[in-house]
C-alpha cells in the first residue's frame, strides 16, 4: 500500500475519501434513497457504451442506418453494446420517474433543498433531450417519423414556433443537417450539461443529506459506507441486470432506412405514448395544448412546488393537497400509455402497417449482409426485386394488374405470373377473369382442344424459356415435346427465335418468354411489334419509369413464377 | 432500522464484499463486451478469393528495356458497411519481362508505407519519405527499407494483364500479405 501513501501525501486522497464514504446519514440508510445514485451508475454506463457506438457510428444520412446495421450485426458484441445503450436510455426514463416520485412524496424539495430539486427539474429535462435525439441516430423509419412529429410540435410554440423548428431542424427540410446537430446534441452538448448539472445535484446532496420520512428517529446515525452504498449498489446491479436481460432476449430494434416515400405508422418511444393518446383524446384545434400546454404545466408545477408546499412538516396526510396531483398525474400516465397500447393491438390497419415495416426492415438487414452501395441503403432497397420493384408494381402498375389481392383486373392478374399454374391456365382459357377478359386481345383462343398433355407440355416449354442458370432443372424431355406442339400449333401466330407468325397475326414473340427481358421490354414498350401490337391497351413505362425501375419491376415480376 | 453503528464488524465486511462484488459485476458487463468490440478489427476475416484485377493493356506495358510504368488498381472494395464498386485500391508498377510475362510490383513502401517513384535519370525507385532506393527488379539498394519492393503475381488473359493485388505488412523483413 505504499503505492496509497504516496499517493495521499500528494494529493489528500485518504481525506477526501474518508469525508465521502464515512459521512453519516440522518434517521439511517434507506432503500428509499437508491433511485438517484442508480440514476448516476446508469448515465456512466449510458457514457461508456455511448463513447464505444460513437467509434463506429456514422452521423451522414447515407451511412447512418448502415453503421448501426454494422454495429447490430457485424461488430463483435455490437449488439450487446447496442442494446445496453438503447435499453440503459429507457431504465433511466423509468429510474427518472422513481426518483421523482420519492422525492415528491418525502417532500425532498422544502426548504433548503430547492435549488438541488430545480437542478434535478433540469436534469431531468436534459435526459428527455438525450432521449429524443438519440431516437433519430439510426436514421430508421421509426426514428425519422418520431422526429418528423416532435420538430413539428415545437414548431406550434406560440410567435417562434417556425424558427424554433427550422433552428434544429437545420433548414426546412430534413436531411444531413438535422442528423448532424441532433447528434452533436446527443453525444456533445446535452451530456456535459448533464456532467456539470450532476456534478452540482451531487455536491449540493452531499451538503443536505437526503430527506428523512416524517416521523423517522432522527438519532439513527449510518455511515454511508457500506449501509447505503450496498444499498445503492444492489439497485443498481438489479437496473442493469434488467437491461442486460432485455438486450438479450429482445435486442435493440432497427427499422427500415428512412425513406420518407414510404407509408409508415409512426409511434414515439413508450415513455412519449401516454402525451401521444392524450393528443388523440382532443379536438385537432386544441392540440397544442396537449402538447405543449401538459408538459409546461407538468414542468411549472415542479417548478413551483418548493413556493407552493411551504409547510415545514413533510408528514404526508398533511400534504394530501399536493400529493394527490401528483399521484393523479402519475396514474393518467400509466392509463393513458395503456390506452394506447390497447387501441394499437387492436387497430388492424396499425398492424398490418407494422408487419409491412418489420418485413421491409428484415429485408433490409438481409439485403445489408451482403455490403452496402456508397450511395446509400435506400439505393440498395430501390434496386432490390422484392422490395423497391415491388413498391413501384404497387404504385404504377395495380391500377391494372391484381397482385395478390390488391389492384383493379382491367388486364391480366400477376399473381404468379408465368408460373406452370398460370401458364396452364392461360393456355387452357386466355380470355378468362384472370387473363385478357378486360382488354382487346381477342386473338387467341383456348388451346384446351390440344388436350391436357400437350398443354402441360407447352407449359414447361414457355416456362423453361424464363429460365435463368441458378434456377431449380426443368422437365427437359417434357420441354422437348413442349416445343414440338409449340412449332406445330403456335407459331401460326406466335414469332419464335426469328421464325413463325405464318398467318400474319401478330401474336407476341415468345422467345425469352417472361424472361426479365422480355418483362423490361414489355413494360417499356408494350405496343411494339414483338409484343402487343395494336391491340395493346397498356402505356410504354419507357418515359415514365427509369431503366433500372423496368429492370427491378421485371426481375420482380420473374420471381413470381416460383408463388 | 436494523442497522447501526454498532453492528458487528464481520456484517460490515460482508457489506463491503458485496460492493466490491456489484461494481465487479457493473465493470464484467460493460467492460468484456466493450473490449471485444474495440479489438474486433484483431478478428481475421477469410480473405477474399479471386483478387485478380485487370490493369492494363499488355501491347501498353513497357518492354523489358524500358522504364516501369505507374497504372492504378481498380476494384470492388468492402469497406466496413460500404461494397463500392470500381474503388482505386493501390498503385503498382510494370514492366515488362519477357513478351509475355509481366512483372508488378507494390508501389508501397516496405519501410513505413509511402508511395515509390520513380527515378527515371538514375533507373531505379526512389521513396520519397525515407530516401529508400531499389533497382528496376525491386531490389532494395539503399536507404531503411527491410526489403526489396513486393512483388505481385500476374498473368495475361486475353491480352489484357492481370494482377493478383495485394498489400503486405510493412517493417518486416518478410512478406506477410494483409487479409
Amino acid at each position: 500500500m505504499k503505492l496509497i501513501e504516496w499517493l495521499d501525501s500528494r494529493t489528500g486522497v485518504r481525506k477526501l475519501m474518508t469525508r465521502a464514504l464515512e459521512e453519516e446519514i440522518q434517521g439511517g440508510a434507506r432503500w428509499a434513497y437508491v433511485f438517484g445514485s442508480g440514476l448516476a451508475v446508469v448515465f456512466l454506463t449510458q457514457l461508456v457504451t455511448g463513447l464505444m457506438l460513437m467509434a463506429t457510428y456514422t452521423p451522414s444520412v447515407h451511412d447512418a442506418w448502415s453503421s448501426v446495421f454494422y454495429i447490430q450485426h457485424r461488430v463483435t458484441s455490437g449488439w450487446f453494446i447496442r442494446g445496453m445503450h438503447h435499453y440503459g436510455a429507457q431504465a433511466m426514463m423509468v429510474v427518472m420517474g422513481m426518483h421523482l416520485l420519492q422525492v415528491t412524496i418525502y417532500g425532498a424539495y422544502k426548504k433548503p433543498r430547492e435549488v438541488q430539486w430545480w437542478l434535478g427539474l433540469a436534469l431531468m429535462g436534459a435526459t428527455v433531450g438525450l432521449a429524443i435525439t438519440g431516437y433519430l441516430l439510426p436514421w430508421d423509419q421509426k426514428g425519422y417519423w418520431a422526429t418528423t412529429v416532435a420538430t413539428n410540435i415545437a414548431g406550434s410554440t406560440p410567435a417562434i414556433g417556425a424558427q424554433v423548428r427550422e433552428v434544429v431542424v437545420g433548414g426546412a427540410q430534413y436531411g444531413q443537417s438535422t442528423l448532424t446537430r441532433l447528434y452533436a446534441a446527443h453525444v456533445g452538448a446535452l451530456p456535459g450539461l448533464i456532467g456539470i448539472l450532476l456534478l452540482l445535484h451531487v455536491l449540493l446532496y452531499r451538503r443536505h443529506g437526503p430527506t428523512a420520512p416524517a416521523g423517522a428517529n432522527l438519532a439513527i446515525k449510518q455511515a454511508y459506507y457500506p449501509w447505503q452504498i450496498v444499498r445503492d449498489v444492489s439497485f443498481a446491479v438489479f437496473v442493469l441486470l434488467v437491461v442486460a436481460l432485455v438486450t438479450i432476449n429482445v435486442g435493440a430494434p432497427l427499422d427500415a432506412p428512412a425513406d420518407p416515400s414510404v407509408q409508415y405508422p409512426p409511434r414515439p418511444e413508450w415513455y412519449f405514448l401516454w402525451l401521444y393518446q392524450a393528443l388523440n383524446l382532443v379536438p385537432g384545434n386544441l392540440e397544442s395544448l396537449v402538447t405543449l400546454g401538459i408538459p409546461a404545466l407538468v414542468g411549472g408545477f415542479l417548478f413551483a412546488l418548493p413556493f407552493i408546499d411551504r409547510k415545514p412538516t413533510n408528514r404526508l396526510r398533511d400534504r394530501l393537497g399536493i400529493i394527490t396531483p401528483v399521484l393523479l398525474g402519475a396514474c393518467a400516465i400509466v392509463g393513458l400509455t395503456a390506452m394506447s397500447l390497447n387501441a394499437d393491438a387492436h387497430d388492424a390497419k396499425f398492424q398490418a402497417q407494422r408487419r409491412d415495416a418489420d418485413s421491409r426492415a428484415a429485408r433490409a438487414v438481409q439485403l445489408a449482409r451482403n455490403g452496402i452501395p456508397p450511395e446509400g441503403p435506400l439505393l440498395m432497397l430501390a434496386n432490390d426485386p422484392l422490395t423497391g420493384g415491388r413498391d413501384t408494381f404497387s404504385d404504377k402498375c395495380t391500377s391494372c394488374h391484381v397482385m395478390n389481392g390488391h389492384g383493379r383486373r382491367r388486364a391480366p392478374e400477376h399473381t404468379g405470373f408465368a408460373s406452370r399454374e398460370w401458364l396452364l391456365n392461360f393456355l387452357r382459357n386466355p380470355r378468362g377473369e384472370r387473363f385478357f377478359a378486360h382488354t382487346r386481345i381477342d386473338g387467341m383462343r383456348s388451346q384446351a382442344r390440344l388436350g391436357e398433355p400437350a398443354l402441360e407440355a407447352v407449359t414447361e416449354f414457355l416456362f423453361a424459356e424464363g429460365r435463368e442458370p441458378q434456377d431449380p432443372p426443368v422437365n427437359a424431355a417434357l420441354v422437348a415435346r413442349g416445343s414440338h406442339v409449340f412449332e406445330t400449333k403456335c407459331m401460326e401466330c406466335h414469332v419464335y427465335r426469328g421464325e413463325g407468325d405464318y398467318l400474319a397475326e401478330g401474336g407476341p414473340n415468345l422467345t425469352g418468354y417472361a424472361s426479365r427481358t422480355w418483362i423490361a421490354r414489355q413494360i417499356a414498350t408494350p405496343a411494339a411489334a414483338s409484343q402487343y401490337g395494336e391491340l395493346n391497351t397498356m402505356p410504354a413505362f419507357a418515359d415514365q419509369l427509369s431503366e433500372a425501375q423496368i429492370r427491378t419491376i421485371a426481375a420482380y415480376l420473374r420471381l413470381q413464377r416460383f408463388e | 432500522m436494523s442497522e447501526s453503528e454498532g453492528t458487528s464488524s464481520s456484517r460490515r465486511k460482508a457489506l463491503k464484499a458485496l460492493i466490491a462484488l456489484g461494481a465487479a459485476a457493473w465493470a464484467a458487463a460493460v467492460l468484456v463486451p466493450g473490449v471485444s468490440y474495440l479489438l474486433h478489427p484483431l478478428k481475421r476475416r477469410a480473405g477474399d478469393t479471386g483478387r485478380w484485377k485487370r490493369v492494363a493493356k499488355l501491347r501498353e506495358v513497357p518492354g523489358a528495356s524500358g522504364m516501369p510504368v505507374a497504372v492504378p488498381v481498380i476494384g470492388e472494395q468492402v469497406d466496413a458497411w460500404t461494397r463500392a464498386p470500381a474503388q482505386r485500391l493501390g498503385t503498382i508498377w510494370l514492366r515488362k519481362k519477357s513478351d509475355t510475362e509481366v512483372i508488378a510490383l507494390q508501389a508501397e513502401c516496405p519501410h513505413l508505407g509511402c508511395s515509390i517513384q520513380l527515378d527515371a535519370e538514375h533507373r531505379r525507385f526512389a521513396c520519397p519519405c525515407h530516401e529508400s532506393f531499389f533497382d528496376l527488379e525491386g531490389r532494395c539498394t539503399a536507404g531503411p527499407s527491410p526489403r526489396g519492393m513486393d512483388p505481385l503475381a500476374t498473368r495475361v488473359r486475353d491480352g489484357q494483364v492481370e494482377v493478383d493485388f495485394k498489400r503486405f505488412r510493412t517493417q518486416t523483413r518478410n512478406r506477410t500479405s494483409l487479409g
